[in-house]
């Protein structure tokens, strides 16, 4: 077969995939916005709640016991969850060159996971949470998650295992691998502190090796599979360095698992459990520092694509919350200096929202940009649009990160003045609470027109065209694509394009 | 593209080895940790086996005897009552805690007349006893937080000591005040206080007769005043006064302005 002839056949069994998996991978991604909108006015009252006790108080499903929990289940369990599922079923069927045939299931799962996050979140505001931080649904949901769960990434397994066979993309390795680790932190934090009645301080250790767990072992690997896949596809260039990729890989597998249990310092647990965790926590920036190291390099390569692409600025702007992420792991948990000024404050949110939005949902909108017009076959409509979201997005996590970040170390400080009354330690967290909610508001304000982009593409109202939306427009220059024209009749596989 | 990989068969069982990997994790604390349950072997655990099985049996009668439903029927009656409540003076015998102060004042008797031993203590010329005194000095520590640690006296705490016609006078009243407490307008060295609104507790009764002998003499002989020395066997004779209510000084033995 000649070149032209294979590439035509490559673009069309990508078509194929493309199409195979659009229904489930749509849905994923626009309930998940939905999630991330929810969980962001969840985040903003709860914020609120924190400097303003009396906001919204004749509710009391908005307590503050039931708002924050509920905040953090939609971002996790709503927005981070789904998002990950669209992604990494996409990522792999692409890159195990397999159709999706199992569409009509993972779609009929996902509403289910839908169900059983909303039914849970109703439980939590009813006051039927559980107080287990990260695992506040009522006891009944978790089964139901796990199954479906199963139900929804088990194909991904089997296209692996099916794959042509040849070279194992890095982006494979951290998606299997965050498919496998998640059951087993689900299902052994769910048995240890619900099922198998243990010592209850212990189970407040497993929850919080939980917590870190899923932040290190399961959305890590999905964001790291999406950008090592996105930073090569867009730029052009291959990977900076194989075996930085190698060594980021398997320095978190060996260190993350130990991480977690440094929430519980000084509690009637075995010595060495918290300072495992805070020793592992903050070794964590070896791979951090890996993958930014290499992904960065790869980008940078050509930072016309960065300027350009709305998809490797988002990923590039998440690699760099990574790389302040595992730098913040680092500081935060020293244990003769930080880790006692940091454990019970605003840092440890400001820590988690680091993880779960400047990394994670930076890297899954990046993902998000690249991936749906290729399953719609429409592009977006407005790169201002785009750029709002962006800018929008980091000003407010930059302001809600640093702000709680150096807040709960304030926070901290006032706490360990044992002599003072503890209103002055309140006092002291006062003003940056108020800023982190003003930050959320931003946020909130980024991901209305993140939700209303998406929502439109969903609808199949994106621009036909053959020319991507970037960010930087070329009129009347030429452009690498070649001339813009309708999807279905212009590109490189069209006819036009063989003419010449 | 090589296809021999792609078949239903690899399909299947690769499904089937998903399950079993994720999974397996799990299935493998479990089986740990159902045999591990072992019995208790160390000394800890054998109390705390018997301790649980406490814990549940008071909890099992707790449950039956107090069920959620009544606790929660009675909540809003006794919040009622708790809050219209005023403390109950004690009314029978049974009610005095073995020990206490009450309980002692009772064995010393009901009330005493005070006319001899105040005489005594007004003619006394025994020589006051500097140990006593140091004593006495020792205790007045938690006396000087209301009366100042020099007898001056501090605003709104405590009339002072010092000059004070009742510190050198008869003695029954110095008893009768630690024993019961005052309330109430006092005038000390022609002044009068009426800002003292708690009036003072009875702060000697739960001191022994040496200690609040010691006390009174250590008052009665600093600050500028010169009394005689208190003997614990006078104090002990109105103990009984303990349990009483605070009493106005308009029942106390009226001391002779200086």
């Amino acid at each position: 077969m000649s070149s032209t002839a294979q590439s035509i056949q490559d673009a069309k069994l990508r078509a194929d995939i493309d199409r195979s998996l659009r229904h489930p991978v749509m849905f994923f991604m626009t309930s998940g916005a939905a999630w991330l909108a929810v969980s962001i006015i969840l985040g903003l009252i709860s914020s609120a709640k924190v400097h303003s006790p009396e906001f919204l108080s004749g509710f009391g499903w908005l307590t503050y016991g039931r708002v924050f929990p509920a905040h953090i289940a939609a971002l996790v369990y709503g927005w981070g969850f789904q998002a990950a599922f669209g992604v990494m079923i996409w990522l792999m069927a692409r890159l195990s060159r397999q159709e999706c045939k199992s569409a009509g299931i993972i779609l009929a799962a996902g509403h289910v996971w839908n169900f059983a996050v909303s039914i849970g979140l109703l439980g939590i505001l009813g006051g039927a949470g559980t107080g287990v931080p990260w695992m506040e649904f009522p006891t009944f949901i978790w089964p139901v998650l796990l199954v479906t769960y199963f139900v929804i990434v088990v194909w991904s397994f089997i296209q692996f295992r099916v794959r042509p066979s040849g070279y194992v993309y890095i982006s494979q390795w951290y998606i299997m691998a965050a498919m496998v680790w998640f059951p087993w932190i689900f299902l052994t934090a769910n048995l240890l502190v619900f099922v198998f009645q243990g010592h209850p301080v212990m189970a407040a250790g497993i929850a919080a090796w939980f917590k870190s767990g899923l932040i290190f072992l399961f959305f890590t690997p999905v964001a790291l599979a999406a950008s090592y896949y996105l930073a090569p596809k867009v730029t052009g260039r291959p990977i900076f360095s194989y075996t930085l990729a190698k060594l980021g890989f398997w320095s978190l597998a060996i260190i993350a698992p130990w991480a977690g249990m440094q929430k519980l310092t000084g509690a009637p647990i075995p010595f060495f459990l918290p300072y495992l965790g805070a020793a592992a926590t903050a070794l964590l920036f070896i791979p951090a520092l890996a993958a930014g190291v290499n992904i960065l390099r790869t980008t940078l390569a050509s930072p016309e694509a960065v300027e350009q692409s709305p998809s490797l600025r988002f990923s590039v702007a998440g690699i760099i919350g990574l790389l302040v992420f595992g730098f913040a792991g680092l500081f935060l948990n020293l244990p003769g200096s930080s880790l006692k000024l940091t454990q019970f404050s605003l840092s440890g949110y400001g820590f988690e929202i680091l993880a779960l939005y400047s990394f994670f949902s930076f890297i899954m909108f990046g993902a998000i940009y690249f991936i749906v017009p290729r399953i719609t076959r429409r592009e977006w409509l407005s790169r201002r649009l785009i750029s709002m979201h962006f800018f929008f997005s980091v000003y407010g996590i930059i302001a809600v990160s640093v702000v709680a970040l150096f807040g709960g170390l304030m926070q901290g400080i006032g706490q360990e003045e044992w002599i003072q009354p503890w209103i002055n330690a309140a006092t002291r967290t006062y003003p940056y609470a108020i800023f982190i909610t003003i930050a959320w508001a931003f946020i909130l304000f980024s991901n209305v027109f993140f939700f209303l982009h998406l929502t439109l593409m969903w609808l199949r109202l994106g621009r036909r065209s053959s020319h991507p939306t970037l960010l930087v427009s070329h009129h009347g220059g030429s452009s690498p694509h070649g001339a813009e024209g309708d999807i279905d009749n212009a590109g490189p596989g069209s006819a036009d394009a063989h003419a010449h | 593209m090589d296809s021999s990989r792609d078949n239903l068969f690899t399909r299947f069982t690769t499904f089937w080895w998903a399950l079993f990997v994720f999974a397996g994790f799990g299935v493998l604390l479990a089986v740990i940790w159902l045999f591990n349950n072992s019995e208790p072997k160390n000394l800890e655990d054998v109390v705390a086996e018997t301790r649980y099985k406490n814990k549940e049996e008071v909890l099992k009668a707790q449950a039956t005897a107090l069920p959620q439903e009544a606790i929660d029927k009675a909540i809003s009656v006794v919040a009622t009552q708790l809050a219209a409540s005023k403390p109950a003076a004690v009314s029978t015998d049974a009610q005095i805690v073995p020990g206490s102060a009450r309980a002692k004042a009772k064995e010393a008797g009901g009330s005493v007349d005070p006319s001899a031993i105040n005489k005594e203590a007004a003619e006394s010329k025994d020589p006051v006893d500097p140990a006593i005194v140091e004593k006495g000095k020792a205790s007045y520590l938690l006396c000087g937080a209301c009366h100042g640690q020099n007898g001056e006296g501090v605003p709104m705490a405590g009339p002072p000591l010092a000059g004070s016609e009742w510190v050198t006078g008869p003695v029954s009243n110095l008893a009768i005040i630690g024993f019961r407490g005052i309330i109430g307008p006092i005038t000390v060295a022609g002044k009068e206080h009426k800002e003292f609104v708690a009036g003072m507790a009875p702060m000697a009764a739960a001191m022994s007769d040496e200690d609040f002998a010691a006390v009174l003499t250590y008052i009665r002989n600093s600050f500028g005043n010169k009394a005689s020395q208190v003997k614990p066997e006078w104090v002990k004779a109105f103990r009984g006064e303990i349990g009483k209510p605070q009493l106005p000084t308009s029942e106390l033995i009226q001391p002779e302005a200086k």
